[in-house]
């Protein structure tokens, strides 16, 4: 494993409630595994810890085979972080920011011309980065993180910003880095990133981690059987199927046989419903009343 | 010390873009002009240490403080606190490059009105060991403060602390009065400069004991640095 936590808890000084309680996940080579949950359950915070900005927790946390409290500032080579708003700096130009960072890893590093190029961003550009749009800021902000060549990358909110364009530009990085064997924390409350993307996914409501499992294995294990049936002939209709029920399946098989289908869809549950469901929350953080 | 180099190297550049430098050199410039136009060399010996302190020694606690709003404002702190480079360097790279603009503007100032000889050089250590002295505590005064305003209120009555030792310079008090401050050394060496050469083993007792008090103010910068 790259990362494995056991027990995690962290408090912070003052607060009523903890902050994170008792988390157990791990991060194997190569995995993308998403981290999510509504604004304030506790993700940015686990990636804080993660990554030593914020220190002081309880329990195992162990990257690379050694516990992160306990990491030199030679870890800081073998991570990458992308934070969740650009952190630039504005005055000097985007060759510059990544010149200037690239200089103090111990570790090869990329080329800020290819990584500026593979995230579409100009190449050269004489102009401050305060002249770029937000888009654009995220997308440095995020070619910044790869620099140093990371082990493992911890992605927040990645897409945030982007237009639909480059959000599949950058979906199609890390799943090409992922491919590669870097192992990639995305935190997101973005289902349908996840749901694209992730190996596995854990759910975080109110600093507690809810279920992990796959994005598949989830909606297979909250899904239902039912179909819907749009027909055009004799005249415009649509009828639902439960496909459990052999009498309905029956039907359902005679309908699509003597009719002129227009659309059947099944009815999978979403990565959101199932998020609704298990967790009883909605991404805001609102409780929907569910389970 | 390679990625010391390389972040004063990154917040230099931050500081020309910002127009840190600028101001700087403007002063300096402006200081030389007003001093060698309008005040008698015999008061040299007086109004060449005033200046040093004032303007660059103390004017690191406004300079690194208002570096460090810059840096929150923009939230780059967060991104050097995920390389290898530690926070003690981080935060002895950001007071060493303003500090660096500071001594080369107190250089160019001394070099102006007094002349340029070898006693410049003997103005380096005391004057950077201030300008790391006066930046650290501007830095610690700022991460108490979320706003710059709200500092300078803060910073004033710091920076009239720094400014005691100009009493005794102008003969207000005795001379021994504010020496227990740290930065009366440098006052002392700079006025000794001004005038003639410091005896060489007092020169390295009082820049030492700069450097030593430089050296826990940065400890302390750190330890309470807003990332």
């Amino acid at each position: 494993m790259i990362l494995e936590a056991r027990g995690l808890s962290f408090n912070y000084p003052g607060a009523g409630r903890r902050a994170l309680e008792d988390l157990d996940f791990s991060v194997g080579a190569g995995e993308v595994f998403g981290f999510l949950g509504p604004n304030g359950s506790g993700k940015s915070t686990t990636q804080k810890l993660l990554t030593k900005i914020l220190r002081g927790y309880e329990g195992r946390v162990e990257v690379f085979g050694r516990d992160v409290e306990e990491q030199a500032s030679s870890y800081f080579n073998s991570i990458g972080v992308c934070f969740e708003f650009p952190n630039l700096y504005e005055k000097l130009t985007a060759d510059e920011n990544l010149g200037f960072y690239r200089a103090f890893f111990d570790v090869p590093t990329e080329e800020p011309s290819e990584i500026l190029e593979r995230l579409d961003l100009p190449v050269n550009d004489r102009r401050p980065v305060s002249s770029w749009s937000k888009g654009m800021k995220m997308r440095l902000t995020l070619a910044r993180s790869l620099m140093n060549r990371p082990r493992l990358w911890f992605l927040d909110e990645p897409t945030t910003g982007q237009d639909p364009q480059h959000a599949v530009l950058i979906r199609a990085l890390i799943r090409e880095r992922a491919q590669a064997g870097t192992s990639v924390f995305l935190t997101t409350h973005d289902m349908t990133v996840a749901d694209e993307l992730c190996d596995r996914v854990a759910f975080l409501v109110d600093g507690r981690i809810v279920r992990v499992d796959t994005p598949r294995d989830l909606k297979l294990a909250h899904r239902n059987h039912r179909v819907t049936v749009s027909i055009a002939e004799p005249k415009k209709a649509e009828y639902e199927f439960d496909l459990r029920d052999p009498a309905d399946k029956a039907r359902f098989l005679r309908t699509v046989e003597d009719h002129e289908v227009e659309t059947i869809h099944t009815q999978e549950p979403s990565l959101e419903d199932v998020f609704l469901t298990v967790t009883g929350r909605d991404l805001g953080g609102a409780p929907t009343g569910a389970e | 010390m390679r990625r010391v180099t390389r972040a004063m190297r990154l917040f230099l550049a931050v500081q020309y873009r910002s127009g840190f430098v600028q101001v700087y050199f403007g002063l300096a410039l402006f200081t030389v002009i007003l001093v060698r136009g309008f005040v008698p060399a015999s008061f040299h010996r007086l109004v060449v240490p005033a200046l040093l302190l004032g303007e660059y020694g103390t004017m690191g606690v406004f300079m690194v403080a208002a570096q460090s709003y810059l840096a929150r404002g923009e939230r780059s702190t967060l991104a050097l606190s995920v390389t290898p480079l530690t926070s003690f360097e981080r935060v002895a790279s950001l007071v060493l490059s303003s500090g660096l603009v500071a001594v080369a503007a107190g250089v160019f100032v001394f070099a102006g009105i007094v002349g340029l000889d070898w006693r410049v050089a003997l103005l380096v250590p005391p004057l950077l060991a201030t300008t790391v002295l006066s930046g650290s505590v501007g830095l610690v005064i700022a991460s108490r403060y979320s706003e710059f305003t709200r500092f300078l209120m803060g910073a004033i009555p710091v920076v009239t602390v720094f400014s005691l030792p100009f009493l005794s310079l102008f003969g207000l008090v005795p001379r021994l009065t504010f020496s227990w401050l740290p930065w009366d050394a440098a006052l002392f060496s700079f006025a000794n400069l001004a005038a003639d050469v410091p005896s060489a083993g007092l020169y390295v007792v009082l820049s030492a004991q700069l450097f030593l008090f430089a050296l826990i103010a940065l400890r302390w910068a750190e330890r309470v640095e807003v990332v």
